[in-house]
């Protein structure tokens, strides 16, 4: 309650939203991390069935590989849930902000390894729209409660991988931590809506 | 008879043929074909006259040592010699070790000949001296099914190889040095369009790994056939043949070269399309077209080809804006516009006229134009008859094909 009462305090002299106005962001975002856990699942499935093995096999565990511009969902679920609303809306759209360029990359590196796998590259253009939408629904809550937003996103992946394998291994990466943000999103947003009912 | 002896040892019991310790010019690698190319002077001006000389080179790799022997001819004048090998394995996978050294089989001296000191040794300084990070050889690498190839895995000091897999299936290892391991695989099979994974697992926890892609060489195009729909272009389609299983920057690239002219093209194909085509620009004062169509991808090359004289491979379009009109009660005026440059020639158009219970066809010949609208007239039609017409048009003097029939129109004919 203290949280949010600081965030309602803030909320109400920095934006013209009203509260009903916020629940209702907040219960539509919510809606979209749902079809994001969902989606994301498949992307992944769909990704590795590409790559051949090992990566489609299902022990596949590589060791993390730290993708550019989008830190790993790392904190703890506990530490996770001890954070405050607003510190956990920025880490969410600081990933949101990062992941389109990523799953742009990743689409480009596809199409040149995998140019026949049309369904992937469709799915790789609707997480990027997804995470769009996600970015931009997370800008109007915190605006809304008076949280600052993230820095800028580091577009890309950077230059093309020096090779094919990299290619697949840091798209790998990239794809399993968009799964990893939908379901921490899906579960900030679940928390958020608790506190923000209708 | 005289020979100059520079290298002969004077022992004063029994002369010894020795010849100079040869000495390496340049010893340099090509990793993409894991070919060394040496290079040395024979010293030949030692001697007046042609001799036979022998080399042996040897190669130190893989804690084990490859002898070969080439044999050359001194020409009384120095040569510059070169010679190659190619190694089974990736050439960053170990270091190379090369030395070589010399025997004259001169036929006329009687003492004793001896092979000349090894010359000093020359290295291939390669990524297994202390690699800076662990790497799997060859990298992206393209080969055609049914091949035997190797893989290393350099990893750093105080690392070592858990296991590696070529796809889903761990292969032996294969100790190279310190720091690479390998493993062969045998007969490999086509690879999936974004290639087979070959994966380096390293203790404690780190994960290298490299693609192969397998597949095969380009088929010679089949079904050739090359037509001008407009005397603007012609048009030149083929089947691919045999899937490559190779794609993007490493799919078959299809180059058109005519002859005559002596003009290529680099053709533009969709490798998800099964029919592949390309377009060379009609000249205007040629008849006869030499092509070859050539197709090359990493694996190999092929090519086919087809002689035409332009004027005999008219395919005309679709004709279009076709409309039919009357204001008569027996004949109806027809039009249609074909897009393209037939002056020089003459069209022979099919015309089809189609009532509830009779259809009859109607050939017209007429002046070909220029991206231009055509017209004929239909008699001894039905008064007030309900006709169906449609048209299609080919070249005149050389029938090569019909153009498909333009879209069927309606019309009633007046009462009489």
């Amino acid at each position: 309650p203290v949280d949010r009462a600081n965030l309602l305090s803030s909320a109400s002299s920095s934006s013209s939203l009203s509260q009903q106005e916020v629940a209702t962001k907040i219960k539509q975002t919510h809606r979209l991390t749902v079809l994001l856990k969902h989606c994301s699942e498949q992307l992944l499935a769909e990704y590795v069935r590409h790559q051949g093995e090992p990566f489609s096999s299902p022990d596949f565990q590589p060791p993390a590989m730290a993708v550019p511009g989008l830190p790993s969902p790392s904190v703890p679920p506990e530490a996770w849930l001890a954070l405050s609303d607003g510190k956990r809306l920025w880490h969410l759209a600081a990933a949101y902000t990062t992941l389109p360029g990523l799953l742009g990359s990743v689409l480009q590196q596809q199409a040149e390894l995998n140019p026949l796998a049309s369904e992937l590259h469709r799915q790789l253009e609707a997480a990027a729209r997804q995470c769009r939408g996600l970015a931009g629904n997370l800008e109007g809550i915190m605006g809304a409660l008076g949280v600052p937003g993230p820095p800028p996103p580091s577009s890309s992946l950077g230059g093309p991988p020096p090779s094919a394998f990299l290619a697949k291994l840091s798209g790998y990466h990239v794809c399993r931590l968009h799964r990893d943000w939908a379901m921490r999103s899906h579960e900030a947003l679940g928390l958020l809506r608790t506190k923000y009912p209708l | 008879f005289s020979w100059e002896v520079s290298c002969l040892r004077n022992d004063k019991s029994q002369p010894t043929l020795i010849p100079l310790t040869p000495q390496i010019l340049n010893l340099s690698a090509d990793f993409s074909t894991y070919t060394l190319y040496l290079k040395w002077n024979d010293s030949g001006s030692v001697f007046q006259h042609e001799l036979d000389a022998s080399w042996q080179i040897q190669i130190l790799y893989k804690e084990t040592m490859e002898t070969i022997n080439y044999d050359s001819k001194l020409t009384g004048k120095d040569s510059i010699l070169f010679w190659n090998w190619t190694s089974d394995i990736p050439l960053e996978c170990t270091s190379y070790y090369v030395k070589i050294r010399c025997y004259i089989n001169e036929l006329y001296f009687t003492g004793r000949k001896e092979w000349s000191e090894w010359s000093p040794v020359r290295t291939v300084p390669e990524k297994d001296t202390k690699p800076n990070s662990a790497m799997v050889f060859p990298q992206d690498k393209v080969v055609l099914v049914g091949s035997n190839v190797t893989f290393c895995c350099l990893y750093n000091e105080g690392k070592s190889v858990k296991f590696m897999n070529y796809g889903s299936e761990s292969y032996p290892l294969l100790r190279l040095s310190k720091w690479s391991s390998a493993i062969k695989v045998q007969n490999v099979n086509a690879s999936i369009p974004s290639g087979t994974n070959i994966l380096c697992s390293l203790v404690p926890d780190d994960l290298e790994g490299t693609v192969l892609f397998v597949g095969y060489a380009p088929d010679t195009p089949q079904n050739l056939n090359c037509e001008t729909r407009t005397f603007i272009t012609i048009t030149c389609s083929w089947n691919p043949g045999r899937p490559t299983a190779l794609y993007t920057k490493r799919q078959t690239k299809y180059i058109l070269f005519e002859r005559i002219s002596r003009e290529k093209v680099t053709c533009k194909v969709d490798e998800l399309n099964e029919k592949h085509h390309c377009d060379f620009p009609v000249h205007a004062n040629q008849k006869i077209y030499n092509f070859t169509l050539g197709a090359s991808n990493p694996l190999g090359q092929a090519e086919s080809s087809l002689l035409i004289d332009v004027n005999q491979r008219v395919h005309l379009e679709t004709p279009d804006k076709f409309t039919v009109s009357t204001n008569s009660s027996t004949n109806a005026h027809l039009s249609w516009y074909i897009p393209g440059n037939f002056i020089k020639i003459r069209l022979l158009c099919q015309i089809e006229i189609s009532n509830s219970n009779s259809e009859r066809q109607l050939n017209v010949s007429m002046a070909g134009a220029e991206n231009s609208n055509y017209r004929a007239r239909v008699d001894a039609l039905h008064p007030y008859g309900t006709y169906t017409f449609r048209v299609r048009c080919s070249a005149s003097e050389y029938f090569w094909r019909w153009s498909k029939w333009s879209e069927g129109k309606k019309l009633t004919t007046l009462e009489a």
